[in-house]
């Protein structure tokens, strides 16, 4: 036997598997069925549209208004608790309302509300090992995000997710890697990393600051030098949502995971 | 390496046809791991394609219990959805892992092997780990990978020798 197949076989047995694959195959598959129940629903809400149209919108709100839960003790109906900003999350499927969409996605335990998402309850979103999550539809970029204040893009961003990804992978001074095409809750989306230079001086910047995009939530400013920004770029039946998955190069393995099982998990309703 | 020697070690556990899917899940998901672990070369590439696996077997548990060897087909669902991940994306995305507070992957920066093999390409990881550790002949290796066996053979020849040279060893 060669000495390669012995150490391949040894690193193979000594390779730590995670924790609680069952429980996590269970969630997988109560969100599946969850999701069968609630396109079964919004069929029955919009036959009754049709049938009854002066009771249509009712229905069709009060459907919105109480989506059911993932998990699989939570019965059917159940309120999805929203994020407030700044709350302690308790650890399991929240909702959160991003320009019409109804976003639900799982927060594991340690998290807490931000505006717009999660950001990690004790080591915050900045550097050196922050993390955070958070939720954006984007109308314009900046050009050259140190000088944001002069370099607003002209004319604006284009509509689409590629003209949005094109432009961000086109801003000066903030590098990004390879296009992924990825998918999120069934939705094509596509995957760009984003990385603010660990050089920067970034007290240079416009305002000390870095700003990435404009939003109707907002600007987007980076946390500071380092940040890697995992952005997924998604077109949800018409609308073009970012998912800005933010972490640094000292965040724990433990947490970019947990970053990234919350983006797995998001479910648009 | 030759053909008598050759022990497929992946699946080894002969799940009968009265396992349940727990039964599976239990039994396989540390090898599964860690077989996607090595040719993955990311751990949270290998945790989503292990648990879509899992997914895809609990799917049409029926079938697979049925056909009575659930782990090899746990196994060979696995190592298609990576070929098909590295075919249609070009590459597999590589999250690299920073060493801070992360005992895991402090102990995985710390195993030569895997660092060396980590730095290898994607088709040579595959074809050295399908070949090398779970005995598949290259043949098999081609179908799954969809090329040519005498291309899954150099994959793997190159990759043994990239990872001899990383690890300075030789051959018995």
């Amino acid at each position: 036997m060669s000495d390669i197949r012995t150490r391949l076989r040894q690193t193979h047995d000594d390779i730590v598997p995670p924790s609680d694959v069952m429980e996590t195959l269970i969630g997988r598959r109560d969100r599946l069925e969850r999701r069968k129940r609630d396109g079964r629903r919004r069929v029955v809400s919009a036959v009754v549209g049709v049938v009854v149209v002066a009771a249509a919108i009712g229905v069709v709100v009060h459907e919105m208004a109480q989506p059911s839960s993932s998990g699989g003790t939570v019965a059917v109906g159940d309120p999805i608790p929203a994020i407030l900003p700044d709350a302690r999350l308790a650890p399991g499927p929240h909702l959160i309302q991003l320009s019409g969409l109804q976003i639900t996605f799982d927060v594991p335990e340690g998290w807490r509300g931000s505006d717009q998402g999660v950001i990690h309850s004790e080591l915050g979103a900045d550097g050196p090992n922050g993390a955070s999550l958070a939720f954006w539809t984007v109308s314009n970029v900046y050009t050259d995000p140190c000088n944001w204040r002069r370099s607003a893009a002209r004319p604006t961003v284009g509509s689409s997710v590629n003209d949005l990804v094109a432009a961000l992978a086109g801003q000066h001074g903030h590098p990004s890697g390879d296009r992924i095409k990825a998918e999120v809750d069934g939705f094509s989306a596509t995957e760009l990393e984003m990385t603010v230079p660990n050089t920067l001086a970034i007290d240079r910047c416009d305002d000390g600051q870095f700003h990435s995009w404009q939003s109707p939530q907002g600007d987007r400013d980076q946390e500071g030098p380092g940040q890697i920004d995992q952005l997924f770029v998604i077109n949800v039946r018409g609308i073009r949502v970012v998912i800005d998955a933010a972490f640094f190069p000292g965040t724990s393995r433990a947490n970019r995971s947990a970053l990234f099982g919350m983006v797995r998990s998001v479910h648009f309703l | 390496m030759v053909s008598d020697q050759r022990q497929r070690t992946a699946p080894e556990v002969d799940l009968t046809s009265s396992a349940t899917f727990e039964d599976v899940v239990e039994a396989e998901s540390q090898r599964i791991f860690a077989a996607l672990r090595l040719v993955a070369g990311d751990r949270g590439e290998a945790e989503a394609l292990m648990l879509d696996a899992f997914m895809d077997v609990w799917d049409r548990w029926d079938r697979v219990r049925a056909a009575g060897d659930a782990a090899g087909e746990l196994f060979r669902t696995a190592i298609g959805m990576y070929e098909r991940r590295l075919a249609s994306q070009g590459r597999v995305r590589r999250r690299k892992s920073s060493p801070a507070n992360d005992p895991v992957v402090e102990l995985e920066l710390a195993d030569d092997v895997l660092v060396a093999l980590d730095a290898l390409e994607p088709r040579e990881r595959l074809s050295l780990v399908l070949m090398d550790l779970f005995g598949y002949p290259s043949r098999e290796v081609g179908e799954l990978m969809g090329i040519r066996a005498a291309d899954v053979r150099a994959f793997a020849s190159h990759g043994r020798a990239e990872l001899r040279r990383r690890l300075g060893t030789h051959d018995e």
